[in-house]
């Protein structure tokens, strides 16, 4: 997981700095441990906790853990948009 | 010491005729973060190569799609058993990691063996315990949610949680005594995936 903390600590940033919405591009993101998983997860419910986030995921339905593991996300956070391009 | 085991016989002393490759790994020749990229290597690698074998290549039905799922579910899977048993090896006592695929006319399955020691042991068999009592998805999303503040041994388990939700997994476990060593227990920890779960591959 600490291999994860500098890109979870970007992340965050955009939070406070950046405009909505917030968009991320997951498509040439082919693979992803259970630890890249937990980082997403701890991203998401940062965005979460703070009110009127609007948050984006663009996924690739032909990259399979995308199409799997992505809309476990989306319970952590309703909200959460992933965009199956 | 407690024992569940549900697999078909390994290798060549099956009575069902399978595909089947085991890795083996010296326990003390590198330190975890060398380790690291080899179990990335090790899970490609075995990903690769159970295609090799899919029905699919003797059956242009079968498209690259399917194989690009089969090749994931593999190299996921074998990832995540690999890091966990690098993590919490026990480094005291000379017991290879090991990792042993097998591809039958109906399933695959993937099997990472080390030692860990008694109190680690024992974490593992109660986080064993509620994976096999708790539903998969509502222990996903507490895993999820908790993980701020989460202990090191349910941290690990989101991969074992994830195989089982995501990629519909069964898992297995099996825990032995070493001789000699009255403070380690060798598991083994079995996840198979029907092929009829993966993408409505026939076998």
């Amino acid at each position: 997981m600490e291999d994860y903390a500098p890109i979870l600590e970007m992340l965050k940033e955009t939070l406070i700095k950046g405009s909505a919405p917030i968009v991320l591009d997951l498509r040439q993101l082919d693979f992803l441990n259970s630890s890249g998983i937990t980082m997403f997860s701890r991203f998401v419910i940062e965005a979460r906790d703070r009110s009127g986030v609007d948050l984006q995921f663009i996924a690739s339905e032909s990259v399979p853990w995308q199409a799997r593991s992505l809309k476990n996300l989306q319970r952590l956070m309703p909200s959460l948009e992933i965009c199956l391009a | 010491m407690a024992s569940s085991h549900s697999l078909e016989e390994h290798g060549s002393s099956s009575k069902r005729p399978c595909e089947y490759l085991t890795l083996v790994f010296s326990p003390l020749s590198a330190p975890l973060r060398s380790r690291w990229r080899n179990n990335g290597l090790s899970a490609d690698f075995l990903g690769d190569y159970v295609t090799t074998f899919l029905p699919g290549n003797r059956s242009p039905s079968l498209g690259e799609a399917l194989h690009s799922e089969i090749r994931h579910a593999v190299t996921y899977i074998a990832n995540e058993l690999l890091e966990n048993a690098m993590k919490y090896h026990e480094k005291e006592v000379e017991v290879p990691i090991e990792i042993h695929l097998e591809l039958t006319n109906d399933h695959i399955s993937i099997s990472v063996s080390n030692g860990i020691n008694g109190v680690q042991g024992q974490l593992y068999k109660e986080f064993v315990e509620r994976l096999q009592k708790q539903d998969s998805g509502e222990l996903l999303l507490r895993q999820m949610e908790g993980q701020f503040h989460a202990s090191e041994s349910v941290r690990s388990g989101l991969g074992l949680v994830t195989m089982i939700h995501d990629y519909g997994a069964q898992l297995d476990w099996e825990f032995r005594r070493i001789a000699h060593h009255e403070d380690v227990i060798a598991v083994t920890t079995s996840a198979i995936l029907p092929l009829s779960n993966l993408a409505g591959v026939q076998a």
